[in-house]
């Protein structure tokens, strides 16, 4: 499978301190990354530059063979859900027309929203069962309507990549669960891959396919279940028991060879 | 019927801008492009002291224009998500420019009173508008300049909603974000320096924000938000002339504004009222 994510020797910082170094890092189409890392470590960071806010300062990203900024231009190439999304309520915008801002990239300036999407949103707002506030303004939606039309937004360009931002903060277990269950359906659906960072590991394991521990470099890159113990606790000050993850390498059997861990320099 | 023509013009331009500027919290933004048109002028009276050819009434309208559109660029640079002066972003790089140009007027306007023994030609109606004194060409440009600003609101709606909405999520569903921050401060600035003939520098803003902060108390759908928006305008520009009409003491340009603070109260109240 070709990789849509393609992220190499990136390094970056801010006011000459370094925040990302050396990261390399493919994502083959269909799966599901999970970053995570402590507070600090970059993760933020490394969204906007794959979001094309920022400019690498080394190395490059590519998506679908384009640049990072390209990319996004495009309109149906990624999809975003912020961490803390800012939304203006002061226009009394409905969730349907909320979500049709999705296409405006895609669509293009000058031009009307095509009847094909408009059909996909329509689609979209049934899938994320917000087709009973669709008329209703946004400013009224509860935090997890808003979350799904958020969703819907990001979807309606019917992108190849979906990129979130720690998307469960502020959200309690039940909501985490159904935004997980959620999410893991509408990639079957819509065969999307996916970026999601979090500080919350636990959150991750049981969606993503592979595991990218950053912490200024990347430190891990493989599948969760080869998630060595003791970088969970350097990283995190917590062991894997405590995320309600089995650490692999108390297995007898576990050698630790499989272990792919990049020291940091 | 000019002068008609002209208030019509400016506060239709203002409304249709108006949820934009109030969604990206853009009021001080037309303050400070409004009070730059202030230093403009006074750096025209500066001049007239010395080059007497220059003391003409209609010379400092064109230093507003140049100044007004001259800050506009400024802030908009400078207020730009991601600008590299991140840290004077937002209201900090508005104050820069409305502080400075109005301390710039100032001393333009004591400068010329003090050599000249007068007050500059048009220093009041800077601030308030004389729409009364309209000319056939400056009722056309408002025309002109109106119908622009509409065409480029309604061709570039979904672009501008996304944007003002959360310029973040424009920029990542691919939206030139950059280009629509710089038309939508460009358009502010134009409708300001058309507007400073008509209501003066201090009011213009409350044309930008009023009809955006009354639709907003009493409307819950996009096509009546923008109704509204344009029907306070309207309101606004026949009653304040109106006014002038019947009571030829009373400005048009303070007339048309606190007609449209009424309007804006009247909302609240309703809004109130609804909600219980």
């Amino acid at each position: 499978m070709p990789l849509i994510l393609d992220i190499n020797d990136l390094c970056f910082s801010y006011a000459r301190q370094p925040v990302l170094e050396g990261i390399t890092l493919g994502v083959t189409e269909g799966l599901t990354l999970g970053v995570i890392g402590p507070n600090g470590g970059g993760k933020t960071t490394l969204v906007k530059l794959i979001l094309g806010l920022l400019l690498p300062e080394r190395g490059s990203i590519q998506i679908a063979g384009l640049s990072a900024r390209d990319a996004v231009r495009r309109g149906d190439l990624v999809g975003y859900l912020p961490q803390q999304p800012t939304i203006s309520t002061d226009i009394p915008l409905s969730t349907r027309e909320f979500v049709r801002l999705g296409l405006a990239g895609k669509t293009g300036m000058f031009h009307s929203y095509s009847p094909v999407d408009l059909d996909f949103v329509e689609g979209l707002l049934h899938q994320l069962q917000i087709d009973t506030v669709a008329t209703m303004p946004i400013a009224h939606l509860s935090g997890g309507q808003l979350q799904r039309a958020l969703i819907a937004k990001a979807l309606a360009p019917k992108p190849r990549l979906l990129v979130l931002d720690e998307p469960t903060v502020g959200v309690d277990r039940k909501g985490q669960n159904e935004f997980l269950q959620l999410l893991s359906r509408l990639k079957t659906e819509l065969r999307l891959t996916i970026v999601m960072v979090s500080h919350d590991l636990g959150t991750l394991v049981g969606l993503a396919d592979r595991i990218a521990c950053i912490g200024r470099t990347i430190h891990f890159h493989d599948v969760p279940q080869r998630l060595p113990a003791e970088l969970v606790t350097r990283l995190f000050d917590c062991n894997l028991a405590a995320l309600g993850i089995t650490d692999p390498c108390a297995d007898p059997s576990c050698d630790g060879k499989h272990v792919n861990v990049v020291e940091n320099p | 019927m000019l002068p008609l023509l002209a208030i019509l013009s400016v506060t239709i331009a203002c409304a249709v801008l108006s949820g934009f500027v109030v969604a990206r919290r853009w009021a001080f933004v037309g303050e400070g492009i409004g009070h730059s048109g202030f230093g403009g002028a006074g750096t025209a009276w500066l001049l007239a002291c010395a080059f007497p050819l220059l003391d003409d009434p209609n010379i400092p309208y064109i230093f507003v224009v140049v100044f007004a559109l001259a800050a506009a660029a400024g802030i908009a640079y400078l207020s730009r998500p991601g600008s590299r002066f991140g840290a004077l972003s937002g209201d900090a790089a508005v104050g820069v420019f409305l502080v400075g140009s109005v301390a710039w007027g100032f001393v333009g306007q004591r400068v010329y009173v003090y050599v000249r023994q007068v007050e500059p030609a048009g220093f009041t109606s800077l601030f308030f508008g004389e729409p009364a004194v309209v000319s056939p060409q400056y009722a056309f440009s408002s025309v002109m300049v109106a119908a622009a600003v509409v065409i480029a609101v309604f061709s570039l709606r979904k672009e501008m909603l996304a944007y003002c909405i959360d310029p973040m999520l424009a920029h990542t569903s691919g939206v030139r974000s950059a280009f629509i921050h710089y038309l939508l401060v460009g358009l502010i600035a134009l409708v300001i320096v058309i507007g400073v003939n008509v209501v003066g520098t201090l009011l213009v803003t409350a044309l930008l924000i009023l009809p955006g902060v009354t639709a907003g108390k009493i409307t819950t759908t996009l096509r009546a938000h923008t109704a509204v928006c344009v029907a306070v305008a309207i309101i606004g520009a026949l009653g304040g002339s109106l006014i002038h009409l019947k009571l030829p003491f009373f400005p048009t340009g303070p007339a048309v504004v606190l007609i449209m603070i009424a309007l804006f109260l009247c909302a609240v109240i309703r809004a109130r009222f609804v909600r219980q």
